[in-house]
């Protein structure tokens, strides 16, 4: 078979017999508890075994992965301007980087051991009290670290202490009930065995800030999904959603964390406890593998090797080189390293297509169309060398593109060598199209425009910063826009916010302000964080901080046509996609809107440092065990004095509602889509890595119905509650602190057990759904600034 | 080389090395102020003004390789004749340059506590805010301030735009002089940021000619008189339109200094007498507002200052004046004006807006939040100035808890401002 290609005629190849992955068989490991409650056979799930997940997901906190994820970037920060790290990556430079890092972070591992050892202490003393849950969260409260804390380090003890709680709340119930070692022990020696588990978890934040390959975690639904058997369902949904793409570094530090704690906690004997700890403590024996790193090394190889070629010389043999590197980076990209043959066939074909553009005799024409492009536009002072480079690195970059279309395949296609050409040439030319500037002769284009995704941004993808190491992409043309209400309504960021709300909040945008700003469009690569580009960038005039990632929104196809009339600038955004702002998917796309003379507003901290203002923002935690629904709707400082203003001219409340219902209905859409953050759910038959899966496993009529539901009790309950008690929304909008947040709480909602027994994947009928009507009783409070649980 | 050459050489060398090293070592700014002064700007106002001094120094140490290569190559009496005019025009540009970035040294340290970095942010916020409302509508580039403490009455601005001592760089930022007595009551700010927008769009020129000629009807003089008086004028019809009667009671309080200087006439000086200043002020009140606590302070003004007690030359320029207030408020407020795009002045920067009225009726509305909340205390800055100048010039029993509560927002306004 011959496949006609824009880029290059080739040739059918020779039948290859493929190497099948093979399936690892894993052992479930199990947790010390369960060898108690060994497997009788029958699909009966044993009370502590749905105790332990029900604290899984308790003890998981969204807020404890942005805690993490900012001493990632803290990290990172601190070995790029301190360590060289471009190329050295002996073993000695990864041991040298970790050491430093270990450095800075002892003072906060000091700091978090001393504050579990002197809770622990207390515990101890007071054994032979009966604590309430008050009376736990007093006596953790009531510590104050030793030295004032940076805001990263503050914002992680603080969540930490905020775990602490959870931790002692448990172990008190099971010590009440008798069992797990914590019953004989007592709560503190427990507490005090957890100090330990901070180091390997700081350890696990370093290996990540610098790229280590991070250890292979058996899933913990697989630990479990012989006790609970819809664990097994909702992990194959999951499986499902990690090949199309939903997978956070930090929550699986977090994950993993808590599972340590939770098997601690629930052991049965201080032996078990310990095997545990010792078990945690494996974290910093994993090889000196750093697959980012080796790509670069890899890349910045090739690069050289590709502008060394002589006229005529075949660059096959460095693709075949670098082909390899270029998996362990991806997230798929382990599936086609078992496939030897399909990765010499894809070296082998890329290194023909790549003919017709390397070599002194196609290079120079391929530089002038990357100058022409607008390489200048993007770094000021190219010299010709640099020029030959960017040429060389676009190239690059197609066939980095390309290798990784290919392993995102179906399995099908991997398996059929002609489908596989096929796909090949076609992920080829899509890399093309967008990596390369304009190459092609004119008719080209005319005959085949989807080869050219910009119509009027004549521009290309450029991997940036120019150095060695590449950290992201960034598009080398900066378009200018004029901003309008209607641009900036139709236009929707993460959590489905409309662009405008979020200018209003975020940058003091007046309603109804048009202004000019400037697009920049930006790529994540692999290794890619958000907060690579804020950092690597001069133009983020608006914002001040590295961390402050939130000013990077996804490109989808509305915006980039409402911004930049060019929709096809936007990669194909799968509907309903979550987008997770601490790890990007290779390929997803980013703006940033500058916007001259608008920056992030800001507020001072309780502790007297300037702080940027937290946007509205909402969360549902689904409480099965405690049987009540919560709900913390926070409004950001704009939107309470806006309410504030109309409660105190004693305006009909149903105007304040009005606005109030936009932020409900919109969270409540997020949250039932699993967006970051936005939704808990704490049930005996999901762990937290599967609530995704679990939400998405529903039939789609239970959370229309739940969304609706919850949609009228909030509403109702807030309509009433304004009525009655406008002066206390008009108090807490008084304070100081930063917005305010509503807490709701709906206690026995109808229809709510029903649904317990849809997660665990009993199918009822949608006749006793619906039966579930009524009105539950909706407990609402009010509180100056942001709260969370 | 003969001997003499030899000597001359050698006396020249050594000075020429001093001058060189010392214009060198001016390039470490952490000797002109502390890393700590510089952290208590604003990121951007630091970077701006580091880059700029940065500029001055490596212009005066391009001077200096020139002069050192000068010294290195002279071997007559003639070339060591011409090497000494460049040493000494090198140390006038050394103590020029020098001066600029003493200035400028001076200005940053005098953010010496947390207390004082914070009012003089959040003065650097209400001076640029003043200045944007205005240009943005005009279409012109707002400069960057960076205000400062110093002793005296009157506050003072040195333009941005403007050629500073150093002869050849031109001012990156428009640095406000802040007296200390006015910290707490800072409308002068908003008169100094008149300044600067005047200058910017040209204002000043274009108020004179309408001055003149709208006052030509006057005895002769007058108008000459008050168009010469254009740029003060200006500057607090700037401060009125964004503070109302706030500015007017402190502009009262600064040039109140006993009958010498209220009826001092000085030809050539931009600021008018100050009897008619603070008359002249009164009235951009009454014409907008119509009746309210500035007809007291008017009423106390003309008991303690008779108009007779003005020397006989001033007297008659005042008294002709009084007559024409009206109208030069109207040609300062109402005019249209090629520098406000056509418009005017009223038509930009509405004053309604902080008409004592409207101000207590967003007091009440807004509650304590107003003080509080830093959505209000972000958005609303110029009018909580505004607002709090007024309570504070008309509630004297409140005046403490007023000027407390001016304190708080302020400090609120500044500590949000981020530091480098």
């Amino acid at each position: 078979m011959t496949i006609k290609a824009p880029f290059l005629d080739v040739k059918s190849f020779i039948s290859e017999e493929i190497d099948q992955d093979k399936n690892e068989k894993s052992q479930p490991v199990d947790t010390p508890f369960l060898s108690v409650y060994e497997s009788d056979g029958l699909d009966r799930i044993d009370p502590i075994t749905e105790e332990y997940v029900v604290f899984l997901n308790e003890i998981y906190d969204e807020e404890f992965d942005d805690a993490l994820f900012d001493l990632v970037n803290e990290a990172v920060s601190i070995y790029e301007t301190k360590i060289d790290f471009e190329f050295g990556g002996s073993q000695a430079d990864s041991y040298n980087i970790e050491r430093l890092l270990e450095e800075h972070f002892s003072p906060l591992i000091q700091e978090t051991e001393n504050f579990i050892e002197a809770i622990a202490n207390e515990f101890n003393k007071r054994r032979n009290e009966v604590l309430s849950e008050s009376e736990i969260d007093l006596i953790i409260d009531r510590y104050e670290p030793s030295t004032d804390l940076n805001p990263s380090f503050d914002e992680f003890f603080k969540r930490i202490s905020s775990g602490l709680k959870k931790v002692a709340k448990r172990g008190a119930k099971l010590a009440k009930k008798g069992v797990t070692a914590a019953a004989k022990m007592g709560l503190g020696p427990v507490l005090n065995k957890l100090k330990v588990l901070i180091k390997p978890l700081l350890k696990r934040v370093i290996q990540t800030a610098i790229g280590k390959l991070p250890p292979h975690l058996q899933p913990v639904a697989r630990t479990l999904s012989k006790r609970i058997p819809f664990l097994k369902e909702v992990e194959e949904m999951n499986e499902f959603l990690h090949e199309t793409g939903h997978e956070c570094e930090v929550a699986k530090i977090q994950y993993e964390f808590n599972r340590h704690v939770a098997n601690v906690i629930f052991a049965n004997t201080e032996l078990e406890q310990d095997l545990e700890i010792a078990q945690s403590q494996e974290v910093g024996k994993v090889p000196d593998i750093f697959p980012i790193q080796d790509l670069d090394k890899a890349r910045e190889t090739l690069i050289q090797n590709l502008i060394n070629l002589k006229e005529g010389e075949d660059p096959t043999p460095h693709i075949e080189n670098f082909v390899p590197a270029i998996l362990p980076a991806l997230r798929l990209g382990l599936r086609l390293a078992g496939r030897k043959r399909v990765v010499n066939f894809l070296a082998n074909l890329l290194g023909k297509l790549l003919q017709r553009f390397v070599g002194p005799q196609h290079t120079p024409a391929l530089s002038r169309a990357i100058v022409d492009a607008g390489l200048r536009l993007i770094q000021l002072e190219a010299t010709p060398e640099d020029e030959t480079r960017a040429a060389t690195t676009a190239l690059i970059a197609t066939v980095e593109d390309t290798v990784r279309r290919v392993a995102e395949a179906p399995e099908y296609i991997l398996d059929d060598q002609e489908l596989l050409e096929g796909f090949v040439l076609e992920a080829f030319e899509e890399a093309a199209s967008g990596n390369l500037p304009a190459v092609l002769p004119e008719e080209t284009y005319e005959k085949h425009p989807e080869l050219r995704k910009a119509k009027n941004l004549r521009g290309f993808w450029a991997m940036m910063p120019p150095g060695k190491r590449k950290k992201y992409k960034k598009f080398s043309r900066i378009a200018r826009t004029r901003l309008n209400p209607h641009k900036l309504e139709s236009i929707e960021t993460y959590d489905g916010i409309p662009m405008e709300d979020f200018l209003v909040e975020e940058m003091g945008l007046d309603r109804g302000e048009e202004v000019e700003a400037f697009v920049h469009l930006y790529e994540a690569i692999a290794g890619t964080k958000l907060s690579d580009i804020v950092r690597s960038e001069e133009n983020f005039s608006g914002t001040e901080a590295p961390e402050d990632y939130s000013m990077l929104h996804p490109l989808t196809r509305e915006a980039a046509e409402l911004l930049l009339n060019e929709p096809d600038l936007a990669e194909q955004v799968e509907l309903n996609q979550v987008w997770d702002p601490h790890s990007p998917e290779v390929g997803d796309r980013f703006y940033y809107l500058e916007i001259p003379g608008k920056k992030s507003l800001s507020v001072l901290s309780a502790a007297g440092k300037s702080i940027k203002r937290r946007t509205t923002r909402f969360r549902l935690i689904l409480d099965f065990p405690g049987n009540e629904i919560r709900i913390y709707l926070f409004l950001s400082e704009i939107r309470a004095q806006e309410i504030s203003v109309k409660l105190r001219k004693h305006a009909h409340v149903g105007n304040a509602i009005t606005r109030l219902r936009h932020y409900v209905e919109r969270g409540l859409r997020s949250a039932m889509r699993g967006s970051h953050g936005r939704l808990k759910v704490i049930h005996e038959a999901i762990v937290p890595e599967h609530m995704l899966g679990a939400i998405r496993g529903l039939p789609s009529i239970v959370p229309q119905i739940l969304q609706s539901r919850l949609q009228e009790w909030v509403l109702k309950g807030l309509s009433e509650f304004l009525k009655q008690n406008p002066e206390v929304w008009i108090k807490a909008a008084e304070d100081t602190a930063d917005g305010i947040t509503v807490k709701f709480t709906i206690a026995d909602p109808p229809g709510f057990q029903q649904l317990r027994q849809i997660f665990k994947g009993n199918i009822l009928s949608l006749a006793s759904l619906r039966k579930t009507e009524g009105f539950p009783k909706v407990n609402i409070k009010v509180y100056p600034g942001y709260k969370h649980e | 080389m003969n001997n003499s050459d030899h000597k001359i050489r050698l006396q020249l060398i050594r000075q020429v090395n001093h001058w060189v090293n010392a214009a060198s070592r001016l390039r470490n700014l952490d000797e002109l102020a502390s890393s700590e002064a510089w952290a208590n700007l604003e990121n951007y106002l630091g970077l701006s003004i580091q880059r700029y001094l940065m500029y001055v120094i490596e212009e005066l140490n391009r001077e200096a390789v020139l002069l050192k290569s000068a010294i290195e190559a002279a071997n007559s009496d003639k070339a060591f004749l011409i090497v000494r005019r460049q040493l000494y025009n090198f140390r006038n540009r050394y103590s020029r340059v020098e001066t600029t970035l003493a200035y400028f040294a001076d200005a940053v340290n005098t953010r010496t506590s947390k207390r004082i970095t914070g009012y003089l942010k959040a003065c650097d916020s209400l001076a640029y805010r003043s200045m944007t409302q205005l240009l943005d509508l005009l279409d012109k580039k707002t400069p960057i301030v960076l205000t400062y403490i110093d002793k005296g009455l009157g506050a003072s601005i040195l333009k941005a735009g403007m050629r500073l001592w150093d002869g050849t760089s031109i001012n990156p930022v428009a640095a406000i002089k802040i007296t200390r007595h006015n910290l707490l009551r800072p409308t002068a700010l908003i008169h100094e940021s008149g300044h600067q927008v005047a200058h910017l769009i040209n204002w000043n020129s274009e108020l004179a000619s309408a001055l003149e000629s709208g006052l030509r009807d006057s005895p002769a003089g007058v108008a000459e008189t008050w168009a010469s008086w254009s740029s003060e004028i200006a500057a607090d019809a700037f401060a009125f339109v964004h503070t109302g009667y706030a500015s007017v009671a402190a502009l009262h309080d600064v040039v109140d200094g006993g009958p010498r200087s209220v009826f001092r006439y000085t030809p050539g000086d931009p600021h008018p007498v100050s009897y008619i200043r603070v008359l002249l002020n009164v009235e951009m009140c009454r014409q907008f507002y119509g009746n309210g606590p500035w007809d007291d302070l008017e009423w106390v003004w003309k008991q303690h200052y008779p108009i007779d007690s003005a020397s006989s030359g001033t007297v008659s320029l005042l008294r002709n004046s009084l007559e024409i207030l009206p109208k030069i408020v109207e040609i300062t407020l109402q005019k249209s004006m090629k520098s406000f795009g056509g418009r005017s002045l009223s038509d930009l920067i509405n004053p309604e807006r902080v008409k004592p009225e409207t101000l207590l009726e967003m007091e009440s509305q807004l509650g304590a939040a107003l003080f509080t909340s830093m959505h209000w205390i972000w958005t609303e800055s110029l009018r909580l100035l505004a607002l709090t100048g007024l309570n504070i010039a008309t509630n004297l029993e409140k005046k403490d808890d007023l000027i407390r509560q001016q304190e708080d927002w302020m400090l609120r306004l500044g500590g949000t401002l981020q530091a480098a």
